[in-house]
């Protein structure tokens, strides 16, 4: 079930995606099929805002999509050189980086990070760590 | 519009926060989010 607390929403089936951040308001995510370019995730996205968790749920409901798994993540959001660069954590997994932005400048930001481009990883976190696609639920409480 | 991002894993968060907070401008914290996942039936 949505619970009433903060706030992402992720939709998966194959080749389509969506996913609501988090913030005060629920906006949900409609994510187009991944396609990996030159070592970089690229999808189509829309956005649009929902009042809340329920009538999120209710959207879902609508469009018939269940609810599989929650996860809770920290991040930590950066704005260089036009790019977004999050820290994020999950739970029972290194952190991790993201950077989104232009191929070019995600490039400019990766190097003055002390990274290459064969350190770009293109896809999921379930691609990478392929367990975590059995877990039901990863939350920071239930880390041992 | 296409988003292009890509991911660098098991990074040393210490070591990038502190290049960041040098370089970049921090825009904010999200302390816990709570991601959903949902399957088409």
């Amino acid at each position: 079930m949505l619970r009433e607390s903060p706030k992402e929403l992720h939709l998966h089936k194959p080749g389509y995606e969506a996913e609501r951040t988090e913030g005060k308001n629920v906006t949900i995510t409609i994510k187009g099929k991944l396609r990996v370019v030159d070592n970089h995730k690229v999808r189509k996205e829309i956005n649009f805002p929902l009042k809340n968790l329920k009538e999120a749920q209710e959207f879902c409901d609508l469009i018939g999509v269940k609810h599989t798994s929650t996860v809770e993540i920290k991040r930590e959001y950066y704005k260089f050189y036009n790019c977004s660069v999050e820290i994020v954590q999950w739970p029972t997994i290194p952190p991790y980086m993201e950077i989104e932005g232009s191929p070019s400048n995600i490039l400019k930001v990766a190097k003055l990070l002390g990274f290459s481009k064969k350190d770009f990883f293109p896809r999921r976190v379930e691609d990478y760590y392929k367990g975590l696609k059995k877990k039901k639920s990863l939350t920071f409480s239930n880390e041992i | 519009m296409d988003e292009v991002e890509i991911k660098i894993m098991e990074i040393n968060p210490r070591k990038i926060r502190k290049i960041l907070k040098e370089k970049a401008k921090f825009v904010k914290r999200v302390s816990k989010g709570i991601t959903f996942t949902q399957t088409r039936l």
